[in-house]
């Protein structure tokens, strides 16, 4: 794990919790409102005091020690102590299975996350403070469930915050909230996952916020694990922005067909994906000729998969098919993502492909994309791909989808089949292959047929040596008995 | 098949020319990661295959993640007086999770991102490479991938 040695966000956080601290301090805590889509405590009726501690079975150490005691109102730490025994406790009764307890648990967690939203004042900045105070080093489940408590509530005051009446008051509460989180994430990769995510996709970030992102995204040049949150969030700013009236949909997407042209990661792949999905034709035109003419690989990616994610398939499969020659590797997700959402679609195009016997790269692709949604069609179009396409490399893919999704029924007479073919077992690599399609098939399959299979391959010459200790480890596991031993 | 037919045209255009050496290099390809449709979830997960860890980001739980392993692969070098030649096959590995609801909590501890399988879905070949000086007999030139 990265930790950073960045001295201005330190001491612009340093002056962002202090502000926050002081805007709040003489001020009592509102009735939290909840916002749609947002998971916000439901501030319980309990009077304060009359919590329930944890049964003394659960309890041990000094922690238990905090979390047996009522909490002092003024007594943060002492509040998130009884929060994390809560969370290992309830924990521990999930995995048991013991679902009264665990009930009951969540029911006390949710109590007592309602005392603290009331009695402690500033309690997400101190929330925030006390994250970014947590040792990287320590990955205990104690310290993970405390880092999960402490991101909990900074996501319940982000919410509690945006869900003020006045709108002024709320504006200014969230944005120093926000700023102070921001600020936080080029500090360390752990503190950036678990914070980043409460802003994207939220209504959080606003106008104020425009330069600390800008800020970060230049951060992210010299860091590059910031890079994905970076994008994430810039791309949930831009969206808020329009959301809010702020900016124009029309301004955004010229800035953004400026930003293609900008050097920074982060401001050019979010430009990509904002004209890709809120584009019209010509701006999605602009994305995919820059990124060909670029060769840009990184970019084709991220394409790839947001095409195959938001666009209409016909859109999406034309812009997959016109990326294959700057990134073929980007392929396989953006047809997975594509044949997830309509796997018919993708069976079509294969087949109209296969009739014109053309681009085999993209029917390889179409028949893994669809092969692995795992219906009776999909499998039966890569039983049709293995037994009618003259391709070597479409017929090696229909082969792992045979062995993986159509295991015990399919999948032994394909590889039979296969090690039958000169076509596709007469080179190393393709024996190679069916060492690998074996492993699919024993994970459904019966041993004894796995074994002989397997064995078929190792009289084969011309297996590679890496390949060959593959399949003598597999073989290993799935004789019948444990009793196979690599034959002298 | 682009590159075995690459290859294997080279080939014969080094034999027809006289030069036996078929000038391959190798070139490292870095394991990548590569997520999709990812949706929110609770709970840790972490893939570690073929040369790379991968997280994903905050409690995104994705419906799959596709791993290609860390590989050599080879390209042309006219002059390298190098050939290749294909050590082991790996597995292009796709990773499949689900979100699971054990209880609607209001702690998300009842909620976790699970590994639902993990299939071979293609394959990447790695290549070694030698010396064209040491190059065996005729049947075996040239970066047989």
């Amino acid at each position: 794990m990265r930790r950073a040695g960045v001295l201005v966000p330190g001491l612009l956080l340093g002056a962002v919790l202090a502000m926050l601290a002081l805007s709040h301090a003489s001020r009592r805590p509102e009735t939290p409102r909840p916002e749609p889509g947002t998971e916000q405590v439901d501030v319980p009726t309990t009077a304060p005091g009359r919590t329930r501690g944890l049964a003394p079975a659960a309890a041990g150490g000094g922690l238990e020690r905090r979390a047996m005691e009522e909490p002092d109102p003024h007594d943060f730490a002492a509040f998130v102590d009884r929060l994390v025994r809560l969370g290992l406790a309830l924990d521990e009764a999930v995995r048991a299975g013991r679902d009264a307890e665990a009930r009951s648990r969540d029911a006390e967690a949710k109590e007592l996350c309602g005392r603290i939203v009331r009695e402690v004042a500033d309690f997400d900045a101190r929330a925030l403070h006390a994250l970014a105070g947590c040792p990287v080093e320590d990955q205990g489940q104690t310290a993970q469930v405390r880092r999960r408590v402490l991101a909990f509530l900074v996501a319940q005051g982000l919410a509690r915050r945006a869900g003020r009446d006045d709108r002024q008051a709320r504006r200014a509460g969230l944005d120093d909230l926000v700023r102070g989180i921001v600020t936080l994430l080029p500090r360390d990769e752990m503190l950036a996952r678990e914070l980043a995510p409460l802003l994207v996709g939220q209504p959080y970030l606003g106008p104020a916020h425009e330069t600390d992102l800008l800020e970060l995204a230049d951060l992210a040049r010299e860091q590059a694990w910031l890079v994905p949150a970076a994008v994430e969030l810039l791309r949930t700013l831009w969206d808020n922005l329009e959301h809010s009236g702020a900016r124009g949909a029309s301004e955004l997407l010229a800035a953004a067909l400026l930003a293609l042209e900008d050097g920074n990661p982060v401001r050019r792949l979010a430009a990509l994906e904002r004209l890709l999905r809120r584009g019209e034709e010509r701006h999605r035109e602009a994305v995919v000729q820059q990124i060909l003419q670029r060769r840009d690989r990184q970019g084709a990616r991220a394409v790839a998969i947001a095409a195959a994610q938001h666009l209409p398939p016909a859109d999406a499969f034309a812009i997959l098919r016109r990326l294959a020659d700057v990134e073929p590797q980007a392929l396989m997700p953006g047809f997975l993502t594509l044949g997830g959402r309509d796997a018919g679609f993708l069976r079509g195009r294969y087949e109209e492909l296969l009739g014109n016997d053309v681009e085999p790269r993209l029917r390889a692709e179409l028949i893994t994309g669809a092969g692995f949604q795992g219906s009776s069609e999909d499998v039966l179009l890569a039983q049709t791909a293995f037994d009618l396409d003259r391709d070597p490399g479409v017929r090696e893919r229909a082969l792992f989808v045979l062995t993986a999704r159509a295991g015990t029924s399919l999948g032994p007479a394909a590889l039979d089949r296969a090690l039958d073919d000169p076509g596709l077992s007469g080179r190393p690599e393709q024996l190679g292959q069916i060492v690998l399609a074996l492993e699919n098939l024993a994970h459904s399959g019966d041993p004894g047929v796995v074994a002989r299979i397997g064995t078929r391959i190792l009289a084969r010459q011309g297996l590679l040596p890496g390949d060959r200790s593959t399949l003598e480890r597999l073989l290993e596991r799935n004789s019948p008995g444990g009793a196979w031993r690599t034959p002298r | 098949m682009i590159l075995p037919w690459f290859a294997s045209v080279m080939l014969a255009a080094a034999v027809a020319g006289g030069d036996p050496c078929p000038h391959h290099v190798i070139r490292t390809v870095a394991a990548r990661a590569e997520a999709a449709l990812a949706i929110q979830c609770a709970g840790s997960i972490r893939v570690e295959y073929g040369g790379i860890e991968w997280r994903p980001k905050g409690d995104e739980c994705p419906a799959f993640v596709i791993v290609t392993p860390g590989h050599d692969t080879y390209e042309l070098r006219p002059g390298s007086q190098t050939y290749v030649i294909a050590k082991n096959t790996f597995a292009i590995r796709a990773f499949r999770f689900r979100c699971v609801h054990r209880y609607f909590l209001f702690f998300a501890i009842g909620v976790s991102c699970e590994a639902d399988g993990a299939e071979n879905v293609g394959a990447v070949t790695h290549y070694e490479m030698r010396p064209c000086a040491e190059l065996p007999q005729p049947d075996r030139v040239g970066s047989r991938p």
